[in-house]
């Protein structure tokens, strides 16, 4: 070190340097990091209603809830229950969001079962002496729930007891025994499996078919997730490439009519549209569909996701998104394959698969995405370094030659 | 000596690390051998510019110590 410190001016690079080095690898990391730490999404509205004797739970609702606190009247314990009441009361009327311009399609509602109706100003002590048992253990029953310990918080996205089986993915049972942080947190993650039906939801996780969207018709209904391969950008020589490897990625995907064929109920099933101007022929393959790809459907579906879509994208929505009358950010899971080597193509549509099937399909393991991201990126920074290797053998020949014809 | 043993070493720890840790997610998507290159290459980069870095610091430690004593 000596010799540096003689000369301030190979000191200087050499500092120069050495935070050169730290930064370049820090860069590749940084940037895999922040695609990796996405912004949380925006919690879901929700308000309180009581429930009845006798009252069926309104219509429309994007989520029903039921705050049930006891099985039995004897069973309740104040300490818990009181602070409970005071923070589901303390939550807005599902009547006065409605009034304020709320879409009720956007809303959880809350309900919390009476035996009869309630005074202008109901007390936490009303609420306990006038709660309807009954009607709390019928839906406790109906979400299976009956290990799970009251007080309990149970949503759904059908009123419960509901007429037909209920889809376990859309279905959380939360236990409030801690207290009303966890009414509050439930709330803002509704629509969770209960981790007692966990096992149960794996076992028998969503299946990814693909089917292709012909222009002017709208998705089959009754599927239990929609997903989409959309191009933002007409075909051009950056994104060919691209663009091929994820069509041949999804003709991997098996056709969704072949599950239906063994009898697999649509609500089981993620179907994986491609969006086509017209009926492909038997066999098409890459290039035939690439020439008939429904770029004006795709842009109008991307239309309300992004402002400025390239992609290409694989969008997962529970309901079809043509004709969705809103979309639940919190509810979609979008791959965004717009900087990703067409090496790696298959790599993400098979992720994409992997947590399609999943039931909290739009929650990525954040372990395992960072090495998603992480791969990615060593991909791209190979590539790039390849391109820069290449650049400067090209300046070295140029200037090797201008030197010999200057000798 | 002891330094260069102890940098590739470290970057051989590091970048079978990465390999492995990558390879065991995405097994069907192993690191070629450019980007291994690449991998080795900047942990290459990351461990010299840290001992460099190291030995710097600690070097000015032992001056600063030294006129201290003086």
């Amino acid at each position: 070190m000596r010799h540096t410190s003689k000369r301030p001016l190979l000191r200087l690079l050499l500092r120069f340097l050495s935070a050169l080095a730290f930064c370049l690898p820090c860069a590749g990391l940084a940037t895999a990091l922040s695609n990796f730490a996405q912004s949380p999404p925006n919690p879901p509205t929700f308000g309180r209603a009581f429930l009845l004797p006798g009252q069926a739970e309104a219509p429309g609702y994007r989520a029903y809830s039921y705050l049930l606190l006891a099985s039995t009247a004897d069973s309740p314990n104040p300490a818990t229950i009181e602070p409970l009441l005071s923070a589901y009361l303390a939550m807005d009327e599902i009547a006065s969001l409605q009034s304020a311009g709320a879409d009720s399609h956007d809303l959880n509602i809350v309900y919390l079962p009476l035996r009869q109706a309630p005074p202008q100003k109901p007390t936490s002590a009303w609420i306990l002496a006038n709660f309807d048992y009954e009607r709390a253990r019928a839906v406790r029953a109906a979400a299976t729930a009956s290990t799970q310990q009251l007080p309990a918080l149970v949503s759904c996205t059908v009123p419960l007891p509901a007429s037909s089986p209920i889809d376990p993915n859309e279905l959380l049972v939360r236990n409030l025994s801690s207290g009303p942080d966890a009414l509050i947190s439930s709330l803002n993650v509704q629509l969770s499996p209960a981790p007692a039906l966990k096992t149960t939801i794996r076992g028998g996780s969503r299946l990814t078919g693909r089917a292709y969207l012909i222009a002017g018709k709208p998705e089959a209904s009754d599927y239990g997730l929609y997903s989409y391969v959309l191009f933002g950008e007409p075909v051009n020589d950056g994104n060919r490439a691209l663009y091929r490897s994820v069509l041949d990625a999804f003709l991997h995907i098996v056709e969704v009519r072949n599950f239906e064929a063994e009898n697999q109920p649509r609500g089981s099933l993620n179907i994986t549209y491609l969006p086509l101007r017209e009926l492909p022929p038997t066999g098409a393959m890459v290039d035939w569909l690439l020439d008939h790809y429904d770029f004006a459907r795709a842009q109008i579906i991307l239309a309300r996701l992004y402002d400025r879509p390239t992609g290409p994208y694989v969008v997962s929505y529970q309901s079809p998104l043509s004709s969705a009358n809103s979309i639940d950010g919190s509810r979609l899971l979008v791959e965004d394959l717009s900087r990703i080597p067409p090496d790696l193509a298959f790599l993400w549509v098979n992720e994409f698969t992997a947590q399609a099937g999943s039931a909290r399909y739009w929650d990525k393991p954040a372990l395992h995405n960072l090495m998603l991201h992480l791969r990615t990126q060593i991909a791209v920074d190979a590539e790039a370094f390849e391109e820069v290797r290449t650049a400067y053998h090209n300046l070295d020949s140029a200037f090797a030659s201008r030197i010999k014809t200057q000798e | 000596m002891k330094t260069a043993m102890a940098t590739v070493y470290i970057v051989l720890l590091l970048s079978t690390l990465i390999w492995v840790s990558v390879y065991y997610v995405f097994p069907e998507a192993p690191l070629k051998p450019r980007e291994t290159a690449l991998v080795v290459f900047l942990c290459t980069v990351v461990t010299a510019a840290t001992q460099f870095a190291w030995n710097r610091l600690r070097h000015r430690d032992r001056k600063d110590t030294h006129a201290a004593h003086k």
